[in-house]
């Protein structure tokens, strides 16, 4: 069951930490509340790719390909990114983000940069429950003009659903999670896969 | 920089009708020789130097962050480019001229000026070690003091008055005094100008320095003439905390490590040696009691953004956040229970301005980086035996130091990420979308 504005403004105050969903900061609450979502911010570090030294990506007999593949790129508050046509780049969450055990999160794009052609995830967009940290957008751009993207925009929004149960093995406890606690946009850490 | 080698223009276009001989071969005097000579003599020498200078100044950039962190706190120097930043290869934070860095290295033989020579100015070295370690960067608070101190002449007319009033010395023994007052004032308001900006922990990335490097030597720290026995230092903050009302329970350990310390190594010295320093700690206390009110005042005159007893308390509640893991660059102005309690009652049915009412009590705004370093210091200085404790019980002695390293990059990352928050948050707010 997906919850609705005044179930995850609940969650965000819940005096049981177990059951407290964490989203901060919530700079502009009536701009970012939705019906059933919450907007989240871009931060301010990307990472590009860079192909120009790696042949090929081969996560499990090169292990430094994926790790060599995102080149990061500071940018300054006050200076835009810009994504040209069919360019991919990683950048982070403003907000830093908890999800509590007995919720799934989904990471949705936002219709207004949709229809600029904007891809928020190229293919991960479940959060799971457990996991603590900023999210890493997978960003695209579709469409046929370069977008100028800046710290503090409005990217995507959350989605928060009620779990059958707490799973067995939240994120955090799972030995194989890759991502859990990361603070900056992070690359691909395939080859831990086993 | 740029303004430093425009001056060779005006003096290569003093120099044209010489130049102009040379290049026609036509004779010129021996004086206009000599005025040619030192002309080139100069200018190849300001190149070299900073060729010199950029050779051995390390390959790296000066975090995002850094730049929001000095751009809070110490503008508009900062904002006006007339004060900048820059990495160097030693452990070491200062403050200096680049006119006089210039003048003092010795291009022939490739070194770098000392630092400890130069005169203060407005270029503020942090070492590279420290780039990504926030904790330290309250260390350019310090020599901020330094710069503002030069910029606007505080400290020594000051002395000068202290001399001839407090102390009555006759004349005759007025140079001798000023030789050992002088310096001491600089250090002692660029502390206090530290305190100003980002409250007690400013002096501890110091005392943190001396506390890893001193503890590590069988003698006590000497007394250089210019920085008063760090122990006199944390005391003043701390005696400027207590009549700020701030409680500085975190300076406890600090403050009971420095004096075991002191005391055992001082104990050591041969008599007279011990009575001198009993001497210096007598007058440097002396003396930073006389004057850190006034220092404080001359401070508050520069309309820079001073810390207070309110920021302290926020540092104290933004500190659980931290040590639960979470950047901590905004707060809420209600508390959660309040909150709480308001969203529990609310209907579905209510009106839509009623629920929107609600909606705002959630707002987070940013707090002030001097707030985070805060935090950070109170949960650093009490998580250290923690942390230790929690390294050594792995049983894997191998698996100690990654530990530690995991635990105090942790912190500091969560440090810049609050950073980033307030410095998206602020500019998001002046430039609104």
């Amino acid at each position: 069951m997906l919850l609705n504005d005044l179930d995850i403004l609940k969650r965000l105050v819940d005096p049981d930490p177990t059951k407290r969903i964490v989203v901060t900061p919530l700079a502009d609450p009536i701009a970012q509340i939705g019906p059933s979502s919450l907007d989240i911010r871009l931060g301010a570090g990307f990472k590009v790719p860079v192909s120009s030294q790696t042949p090929a990506i081969n996560p499990y007999k090169e292990p430094q390909s994926a790790a060599r593949y995102m080149r990061e790129v500071d940018v300054d508050n006050r200076q835009p990114f810009y994504l040209h046509p069919g360019e991919f780049a990683l950048a982070s969450t403003l907000e830093y983000i908890h999800v509590p055990y007995d919720l799934g999160c989904r990471l949705e794009g936002r219709s207004s940069w949709g229809r600029l052609g904007l891809l928020v995830h190229a293919t991960a967009g479940f959060i799971d429950p457990g996991y603590s940290g900023n999210v890493t957008f997978e960003l695209f751009n579709a469409g046929r003009l370069p977008i100028e993207l800046k710290p503090g925009f409005r990217m995507a929004q959350l989605c928060f659903m009620t779990l059958s149960d707490v799973p067995g093995i939240p994120y955090d406890k799972r030995p194989e999670s890759k991502y859990h606690q990361m603070l900056t946009a992070e690359g691909s850490r395939i080859w831990k896969d086993r | 920089m740029l303004g430093h080698c425009s001056n060779y223009r005006q003096h290569y276009l003093q120099h044209a009708p010489t130049i102009i001989k040379v290049l026609q071969d036509a004779p010129i005097s021996p004086i206009e020789e000599i005025g040619l000579k030192t002309l080139f003599r100069n200018c190849i020498g300001t190149f070299l130097v900073l060729h010199e200078l950029l050779l051995f100044l390390p390959r790296e950039t000066l975090r995002k962050e850094l730049h929001f962190f000095c751009e809070e706190l110490f503008r508009p120097a900062y904002d006006s480019d007339d004060l900048s930043v820059i990495l160097t290869s030693v452990y070491n934070a200062f403050e200096y001229s680049l006119d006089s860095a210039l003048r003092q290295s010795d291009v022939f033989l490739m070194k770098v000026p000392d630092p400890n020579k130069l005169a203060f100015g407005h270029v503020m070295e942090l070492a590279i070690i420290d780039r990504d370690n926030p904790l330290s960067w309250p260390i350019l608070a310090h020599e901020f003091g330094h710069y503002i101190d030069q910029k606007f002449t505080i400290t020594d007319p000051l002395t000068e008055t202290f001399i001839d009033t407090e102390l009555k010395v006759p004349a005759a023994q007025r140079a001798h005094f000023r030789k050992l007052f002088k310096p001491l004032a600089s250090e002692l308001f660029a502390d206090l100008t530290a305190y100003y900006l980002l409250g007690p922990v400013a002096i501890l990335p110091i005392v943190n320095m001396e506390l890893t490097f001193g503890m590590a030597t069988e003698k006590p720290i000497p007394y250089d003439g210019v920085h008063p026995f760090t122990s006199t230092r944390l005391q003043v903050i701390t005696d400027a905390a207590a009549a700020d009302q701030m409680t500085l329970g975190l300076f406890g350990m600090y403050t009971q490590a420095l004096n075991e310390d002191e005391l055992a190594k001082v104990s050591k010295l041969p008599q007279a040696e011990q009575k001198e320093r009993a001497s210096v700690r007598q007058y440097t206390t002396f003396f930073a009691q006389r004057l850190r009110g006034v220092f404080l005042e001359e401070i508050a005159r520069l309309n820079l953004s001073r810390f207070q007893v309110e920021h302290f308390q926020t540092a104290e509640q933004l500190r659980i956040s931290l040590e639960s893991g979470i950047p901590i660059g905004c707060k809420r102005r209600v508390a959660d229970e309040v909150i709480g309690d308001r969203i529990s009652r609310l209907t579905r049915t209510a009106p839509i301005a009623e629920i929107r009412e609600v909606f705002e009590l959630y707002r987070e705004i940013p707090v002030r980086v001097a707030e985070v370093l805060t935090a950070a210091w109170i949960a650093n200085t009490g998580r250290k035996v923690k942390a230790l404790t929690d390294a050594f019980a792995l049983g894997d002695i191998s698996g100690v130091f990654p530990f530690l390293r995991q635990s105090l990059e942790r912190q500091d990352a969560l440090v810049m990420k609050s950073i980033e928050m307030i410095s998206v948050i602020k500019e998001m707010v002046s430039a609104p979308q």
